[in-house]
């Protein structure tokens, strides 16, 4: 290839990079935008791509109703729940499995955990409500959070299990030797190392909870709700009111996106790298 | 005060037999160099010695006191791994620190400090001490390994082939360390090791295995001037050992040495090694010479052979001269700057007093 042929393929990589920035950019701009429009403008046709009126009334809207702050409460409560639950038993299962795999009931169980995540959740939403519903739970936070956990483990048990077998068993070892028992070689020495793991799988988990729409439409509602039901609420109806609609979207994108910048840097691997040996 | 016994100790991995049947005592205060190939089950011993492996059979003794079935952490013994093993997450200091502060409120952060400062000096890697260890060469990477090592004061320190993976040049540095660092002088100290330059050069007493036996235990001067076997004979020194299969004739001027291989060539003995082989009622063995003892130079009591110089290596402190003797190949020592060549015609000359003679079943000494 020459010199011409090179600058056009990078030309034309930046420009499939472009299309594809815009592709995945435009979506959250448009409900940003939006969401600061008054509901005459949001019929405009054609649309304004800046709100000429630029109002925060959706947003004083969205915290007037009870419904759907109430929602967002209850969404953190049972994402933070189901989360905390999934990393604890995550690294618990996914050290025995990277440690002892043999005692832990070996590569079947642990295939079985993660094929739990293999078939498609739709096809499991019903038996979920009978077996909730047997025993007086559906409509409570304890269903969801239940719910959530099982959809999670299998990630969380895997991601965790490949982080731990990373960990060089004879930095434990040497722990041992200089008198810390397991317990305490596993807080002192193994959980600090797999800490990109515990954050990956902190996201990961929390990201689903948080979004997850199918099983909270069925198992709660009533009594309980969770943000991704306030939508079909808000846009349902005689009038939909989308500058609503994008303001309860807005918001509800912020916590994640902060979430995710605060935890970037534990995320990056390469601690353990140069560990063992010069 | 420190005294470390194995007893009839066996260690199966599976099916793979890694110690069989070994047991020793340490003397108190010794530096104990356990020396052997891979696999030869040294790193067992010493990972039984701490507590992280279970013995199959047998029982281990500190001071008297079986401690077969404690764990790690209640051992007082300390050790450092082949591979370091150093915490990646915590700086020099904290690394080293961490032995002290196993059981809480036992030592103040003052003392932990002044303690881990002190060991830094002595160990030249002081201005290391707030960095990572994944900032710090080999060398010191091994330097703070031993520090974390020497920090606590332990009944016995073990150390895995702590040079085995730095450069000729740190390893001879680190070696004479060794002989000056007091604590490891004082305390009992097991050294595993694959080079018997650094079990000739560190251990009071050496112990040889190999394959998950254990072959001879004693000073150097006792491994390398009477070999229980073969095997030990082979290990310590180097080139490796001559080994030649001879009959034993017992015509003309008393018994001789002829090598199977080569009829010719016909070692001749000194008189109290005739009065052994004229009660040896076995006909072969297997006839042990170091190439130290193989010269070109006559010395007293030697034995003359014609030989052509197939290889010369010149090694600056000493040559290694590989010659036939018709279908033998032999390896001598001798000076660097001899000036010999290929296919040159030579009179080598072998110590007889320096002759080893092995079963060539059993591959044990005779003369012991």
């Amino acid at each position: 290839m020459n010199q011409k042929q090179i600058k056009i393929v990078k030309y034309l990589a930046l420009f499939l990079l472009a299309i594809f920035v815009i592709f995945t950019l435009f979506p959250i701009y448009w409900t940003f935008n939006t969401s600061f429009k008054t509901m005459g403008e949001v019929n405009n046709i054609p649309p304004t791509f800046i709100p000429k009126n630029p109002t925060v009334r959706p947003y004083v809207a969205i915290f007037g109703k009870k419904m759907a702050t109430k929602a967002i409460m209850s969404s953190f409560i049972i994402s933070v729940s189901s989360t905390i639950l999934s990393v604890i038993i995550g690294s618990l299962a996914g050290y025995a499995f990277a440690r002892w795999p043999n005692r832990a009931g070996g590569d079947n169980l642990s295939f079985w955990i993660l094929s739990i995540r293999m078939f498609p959740p739709v096809a499991a939403v019903l038996p979920i409500f009978f077996i909730f519903n047997l025993f007086a739970l559906t409509d409570t936070y304890i269903s969801l959070i239940i719910t959530y956990l099982i959809f999670n483990l299998p990630l969380a048990v895997w991601l965790m299990m490949m982080f731990f077998g990373d960990v060089p068993v004879e930095l434990e070892q040497a722990s041992y030797v200089d008198g810390y028992t397991p317990l305490r070689t596993f807080l002192k020495v193994t959980l600090p190392l797999v800490k990109p793991g515990l954050v990956s799988v902190t996201i990961l988990c929390w990201i689903f909870s948080w979004n997850e729409f199918l099983f909270a439409y069925v198992l709660v509602g009533s009594r309980v709700k969770t943000f991704p039901l306030i939508f079909p609420a808000l846009a349902v109806g005689s009038t939909n009111y989308w500058n609503q609609v994008c303001a309860l979207a807005v918001l509800v994108i912020i916590p994640p996106i902060v979430l995710f910048i605060i935890l970037r840097k534990y995320m990056v691997r390469g601690l353990s790298l140069g560990v063992v040996k010069g | 005060m420190a005294v470390l016994e194995f007893k009839n100790v066996t260690k199966h991995y599976g099916k793979v037999e890694a110690l069989k049947n070994v047991s020793f005592e340490t003397i108190d205060g010794e530096f104990l160099v356990i020396l052997g190939p891979s696999g030869a089950g040294k790193t067992t011993t010493l990972k039984i010695t701490c507590g992280l492996v279970n013995p199959t059979e047998g029982s281990v003794f500190l001071d008297g006191q079986d401690i077969t079935k404690f764990p790690p952490y209640s051992r007082n013994i300390s050790m450092t791994f082949e591979t370091y093993s150093l915490y990646p997450h915590m700086t020099v200091f904290d690394n080293m620190a961490y032995p002290l502060r196993s059981k809480k409120g036992e030592f103040t952060e003052d003392v932990i400090k002044e303690r881990v400062v002190t060991i830094a000096k002595m160990l030249h890697i002081d201005p290391l001490l707030d960095r990572f260890p994944s900032e710090a060469s080999g060398g010191q990477k091994q330097r703070i390994a031993l520090g974390r090592t020497m920090v606590r004061k332990p009944e016995i320190y073990l150390l895995d082939e702590p040079l085995a993976h730095l450069d000729a040049k740190i390893r001879v540095e680190l070696r004479e360390e060794f002989h000056k660092i007091e604590e490891l002088q004082k305390t009992t100290t097991v050294y595993v090791t694959h080079d018997y330059i650094e079990a000739l050069s560190l251990g009071d007493r050496i112990m040889i295995m190999n394959e998950g036996k254990l072959l001879q235990i004693g000073t150097p001067e006792e491994i390398f001037e009477r070999p229980v076997n073969y095997e030990v004979a082979r290990q310590v020194g180097q080139p490796a050992i001559n080994a030649v299969e001879c009959e034993v004739v017992k015509e003309g001027k008393g018994p001789a040495l002829r090598s199977v291989e080569e009829p010719d060539c016909v070692f001749s003995l000194n008189s109290e090694q005739q009065s052994f082989f004229k009660q040896y009622d076995k006909n072969r063995l297997l006839l042990g010479i170091r190439p130290k003892n193989i010269g070109l130079k006559p010395v007293k009591d030697a034995d003359e052979h014609d030989g052509i110089i197939d290889v010369f290596q010149p090694l600056g402190s000493e040559g290694v001269l590989t010659s036939n003797i018709g279908k033998l190949s032999i390896v001598g020592l001798i000076d660097p700057e001899a000036k010999v060549k290929h296919d040159q015609k030579v009179k080598l000359y072998v110590d007889t007093k320096a002759m080893y003679f092995f079963d060539n079943e059993t591959m044990k000494n005779l003369m012991l």
